[in-house]
């Protein structure tokens, strides 16, 4: 602990947009889609056109109520749409659609069971909204380019309530919540393409007091990493400055990763005046028992539950059981590999030991040749003895570079383990005549020698001899001396 | 209510509008009269009723997460007085939203 | 001269065959050139509606059904009709083209009408009299020197003086009613969430509706019946069926309960026009409806919670014409601030300005409460009065107006006494309802006679009533196929 942590404690709070994974936009068709040609993903509605109007996207909706009943949250029984009003090139309404009173969210918290400590940030509420449009400066001239391709985009805003107190609790919760909306389809949470964005407010005050200190809030973070550099570095400021005499004032800074600094944005007293009101152009809506019910009953498994599921009924370890799920597309692949071989440790054991060695550099699962099919095939046929699990492994990184079946491998390799048992009677006389006094230990019950002859035999298959049966002949031969 | 020429000011920026320095005391005026007109809202006994934001009888409306066709991309910025790479043109951008 | 067809007489020359749609939008096109001086018209394209009435008469000629074969109707410029600009009669949109169709626009074409052009109003619907377009005034075919009313002006003095059949308003505190009663034309306001407002440019999106102005109750009726019904592009539009009002237009007021409300027939409104909508209540007296005194008692707070409700709205539905995504932009423009400053500055009128002035008050910090909020409850008292009321009668009638029309420029330097002009009609929209102005009699001002136009208010979706009793009334108290000819050529 830093010195100044010794004297200050931190009070942080999160607020988190996500961009909810449907296929169009909030309020109209459009698709929702990354990295189109600028402006080929609009309509009237998107574009604010006059006499346009918004028409809600039911699976958004749904999208947050899954989230809501995901963290334990309250489902508000009638909610509406608000009008957020600000001028902004990139904001061709004048105004986001978003919720201020009544979110449909309210409450709940998230627990860091698989990136921390265990512990429990409560949540405020959770809104629905849409995203705005995207702005890039010209690279020559002085001029600012918008492309509403982003804008409509539905979003869920989280805001946790001021229960982190340190930086590594705001790395531990945003991973937490990542977990909990990949794992459930909610967003990608991919903060390269913008799909996951996140602001601080952080505050400090003397360790052993109550009441908060005044918070600023930081925006611009685009990392975890740059979440947690931010956050010490504004926890050392306040302290530095507090320390020197001075008084936090409630603002807005920028955080600039590369610098390792933030720089001031607003002052409170420049805080926009952002005009809420309800939205005239969207009825209110009723969320019944009977939506939330449905949405509850299609919801994919939480990640807790599925760390029951894979320790009890598929007996994995607490370990490999947390690397499958911490990672959702690992998830799915090895509950897809499953599903074909009906052996999750084996499948498990596979990916995690066995494909994981093969993939290096960051590599995504996704894009791996290997599929599922493959594993389980290998997996399959290790298990019906046609392939050792030397072989197996051969195979498995040919076919990461070319992800022919199995089967075309193993023939092109001549990797059919030898299960001949004449031919392997005969080896393993040959090889127990060439290693006596591995026989005498044998015969005095020492089990490990076998390994000596078992292994001339391998050798003499080129690897190919089935390690059971020859383990079996060996047996046998010794019990006729 | 009085409205001071200080009311005006700020509201016109909060509307991205202003007037010139000479029309200023008669819009001050004007609005002076119409804010004191729209007042008399405050002198009705409102106790237990509730606002009615929305016009007509629509709840509960959604539409189903499908896809409908885009306009064309020179068509969404036909209207726009500057482009440039089927962009929206602006001066440079520094301030973040306010 | 044989007086102007009605709607279905002309949609029947053309399915007969007896004229083409291409003749009746000539004809029409040509009286529109000829009352240039009206300044009832913002876009006329001849070469477009003729191109559009050759493709009616193609499909008549295949044997489609169209219930509005031929018929031109003049589009109300704050409605988008692909192939036509859309102003707002605002300087801000200038050259602004919209790339679809209103759904409005889109079931006129499909019913077989023509779009004969696009009309003047107050610029974005805010006004009274037509006065606050930024192009030209429009002036009441009664009188030159009088305004038709607005915001519809345009579109009311073109049905009057016979330039169009038919034309399409908005709504939104009288827009519609107001225009009809001082130009003596029939117009109807919709219940909230009957007609599609999707292409319609939004000026208080709870108030607003788009209705039909015609010179019969008959023509409102069938215009009514081609407008109406669930969008779903527009989800305020309502679920429920829309059931025809033409066909029991003429089925008469036997037993119907009307009641006349007190507040809406005080010293405020000239004796001659209460005492012309009293003959109107007569006439339906003695067709077999009931007549009775009621209250709406929060009417004398209607107009400043309208004002505090549509400018709010407004504020900020006029918040996109910013100068970067479409319509004008300030050409000095040097940063993002001035670019939004200037172009609104520049290109928004002094009325314009002024509501949003006043809408963005009312729901800034700290005012929020006493305005906005305290205005969204009042409105609650006045939907209040009229269930109350609508539980002793089927329908109120009063004036539309409390004075007949205006002198260009009497009004126009004094905002409030202009929005005193919505006192008889606001309510209406505050509470969702509907509305209609027929035509009830004649004033005689300076020498110059000028149309008076009783309203009749009804429940919400009781189009159908509205306009079987304005049908009566116009049987007993107007002669449609009079056209005013205020001394110009015709």
């Amino acid at each position: 602990m830093s010195t100044t942590l010794e004297r200050w404690e931190p009070v942080i709070g999160l607020e988190v947009h996500v961009q909810l994974g449907t296929d169009t936009k909030m309020f109209c068709g459009c698709r929702n889609l990354f990295g189109a040609p600028p402006n080929a993903l609009t309509c009237p509605v998107c574009l604010g056109l006059p006499g346009a109007l918004p028409v809600p996207n039911r699976k958004a909706a749904e999208l947050a109520i899954r989230f809501g009943l995901a963290v334990g949250g309250t489902i508000a029984e009638v909610t509406r749409f608000d009008r957020k009003q600000y001028f902004y090139p990139d904001l061709p309404k004048g105004y986001q659609i978003s919720q201020d009173k009544g979110p449909i969210v309210t409450g709940g918290a998230v627990t860091t069971s698989f990136f921390g400590d265990g512990k429990t940030i409560r949540l405020i509420r959770a809104h629905l909204e849409e995203d705005a449009g995207k702005g890039q400066h010209e690279e020559s001239g002085g001029s600012t380019l918008v492309d509403l391709n982003r804008c409509g985009i539905p979003l869920l805003e989280i805001v946790s309530a001021p229960d982190l107190r340190s930086a590594e609790d705001a790395w531990a919760y945003l991973n937490e919540l990542r977990l909990t909306l990949r794992t459930l389809d909610i967003s990608e949470c991919d903060m390269e393409k913008g799909s996951l964005r996140c602001d601080v407010n952080v505050s400090i005050r003397p360790r052993g007091t109550i009441p908060f200190g005044d918070r600023v809030e930081l925006k611009n973070l685009n990392s975890f990493r740059g979440v947690e550099r931010a956050i010490r570095h504004e926890i050392e400021r306040q302290a530095a400055l507090l320390e020197a005499g001075g008084k936090i004032e409630l603002e807005t800074r920028l955080w600039d990763d590369e610098k390792g600094e933030s720089r001031l944005m607003r002052k409170k007293e420049s805080a926009p005046d952002y005009r809420y009101f309800p939205d005239p152009d969207l009825p209110p809506f009723a969320v019944g028992r009977a939506w939330v019910d449905r949405v509850a009953a299609e919801a994919p498994e939480l990640p807790l539950k599925r760390l029951e599921r894979y320790t009890s009924v598929y007996g994995l370890s607490d370990y490999d059981s947390k690397v499958l799920i911490t990672d959702p597309s690992i998830c799915r692949y090895f509950e897809e590999t499953t599903a074909l071989c009906n052996d999750p440790k084996n499948a498990a054991n596979w990916i995690t030991s066995e494909l994981f060695g093969l993939m290096k550099g960051g590599v995504s699962i996704d894009d791996v040749k290997v599929r599922p099919t493959h594993i389980a095939e290998l997996v399959a046929l290790v298990k019906a003895g046609t392939l050792n699990v030397r072989s197996a492994r051969e195979v498995l990184a040919k076919q990461y570079e070319d992800p022919r079946p199995a089967k075309e491998w193993v023939e092109k390799l001549g990797l059919v383990q030898v299960s001949d048992r004449d031919a392997l009677v005969a080896i393993i006389r040959k090889g127990m005549e060439m290693n006596p006094k591995a026989v005498a230990d044998l015969k005095a019950g020492k089990e490990k020698a076998a390994g000596a002859i078992v292994g001339y035999a391998m050798k003499e298959t080129k690897g190919r001899g089935n390690p059971a049966i020859l383990n079996e002949i060996l047996a046998e031969l010794l019990k006729t001396l | 209510m009085n409205i001071s020429k200080e009311d005006v000011v700020k509201t016109l920026r909060l509307a991205r509008l202003e007037v010139p320095d000479a029309e200023l005391p008669d819009l001050v005026r004007e609005f002076d009269s119409i804010v004191k007109y729209v007042e008399a809202v405050a002198a009705v006994d409102l106790r237990g009723v509730e606002p009615l934001s929305h016009g007509g009888d629509a709840r509960d409306v959604f539409r189903d997460d499908v896809v409908t066709p885009s306009l064309p991309a020179d068509v969404a910025i036909g209207n726009a007085p500057d482009t440039a790479g089927g962009c929206f043109r602006v001066p440079r951008v520094i301030a973040e939203p306010s | 001269m044989t007086g102007p067809l009605s709607l279905t007489a002309l949609a029947d020359s053309v399915r007969s065959g007896a004229r083409t749609s291409v003749d009746i939008a000539t004809e029409y096109l040509d009286r529109i050139e000829r009352r240039s001086d009206l300044g009832a018209f913002l876009a006329v394209d001849r070469a477009r509606t003729l191109a559009e009435a050759v493709a009616v008469d193609a499909r008549v000629a295949r044997g489609e059904s169209l219930p509005l074969a031929g018929v031109p109707v003049a589009v109300k410029d704050n409605i988008h009709a692909i192939g036509f600009p859309t102003t707002c009669a605002s300087r801000i949109l200038e050259g602004f083209r919209p790339p679809f169709d209103a759904t409005v626009v889109e079931k006129l074409r499909a019913a077989g009408a023509v779009v004969l052009g696009k009309t003047n109003l107050d610029e974005f619907a805010m006004g009274s009299s037509t006065e606050n377009s930024a192009f030209t005034p429009c002036r009441n075919p009664w009188a030159n020197d009088r305004i038709p009313g607005g915001s519809s002006g345009g579109s009311a003095a073109a049905v009057a003086a016979n330039l169009a059949p038919a034309a399409l308003g908005s709504d939104t505190g009288g827009s519609i009613r107001q225009p009809a009663a001082l130009t003596g034309t029939v117009g109807l306001k919709p219940t909230y969430g009957r007609v599609s407002r999707y292409g319609l440019v939004a000026f208080g999106s709870s108030l607003d509706q788009v209705g039909p102005m015609t010179r019969r109750v008959e023509d409102a009726a069938i215009l009514h019946d081609v407008l109406s019904g669930h969008d779903p592009k527009d989800a305020t539009t309502s679920a429920r069926d829309h059931e025809p009002t033409a066909p029991r237009v003429r089925d008469g007021v036997r037993g119907l309960r009307i009641g006349l409300p007190d507040e809406y027939f005080g010293d405020a409104v000239d004796p001659e026009i209460r005492v012309s909508v009293e003959n109107a209540g007569r006439a339906l007296e003695a067709a077999g409806a009931v007549l009775k005194r009621v209250s709406l008692p929060h009417t004398p707070h209607a107009i400043p919670t309208y004002y505090i409700v549509a400018t709010s709205e407004a504020s900020s539905n006029l918040a996109r014409y910013d100068g970067v995504h479409y319509g004008r932009r300030h050409p000095e423009a040097v940063d993002i601030a001035s670019l939004f400053t200037g172009s609104r500055s520049a290109y928004l009128g002094k009325e314009v300005k002024r509501r949003i002035l006043l809408g963005t008050w009312c729901l800034s910090s700290g005012f929020y409460d006493a305005f906005y909020d305290r205005a969204l409850r009042i409105r609650s008292l006045l939907k209040a009065d009229f269930d109350a009321a609508f539980r002793d009668v089927d329908v109120v009638l009063c004036p539309t107006t409390p004075t007949p029309a205006w002198r260009l420029g009497e009004k126009i330097s004094d905002p409030v006494q202009m929005y005193v002009a919505d006192i008889l009609t606001g309510a209406c929209n505050l509470a969702g309802i509907p509305g209609l102005a027929v035509p009830c009699g004649i004033t005689e001002r300076t020498g110059t006679r000028l149309p008076i136009g009783a309203q009749l208010m009804g429940p919400a979706w009781s189009e159908s009533l509205l306009l079987r009793a304005g049908a009566v009334i116009e049987a007993a108290c107007w002669d449609p196929s009079f056209v005013p000819s205020s001394g110009s050529a015709s």
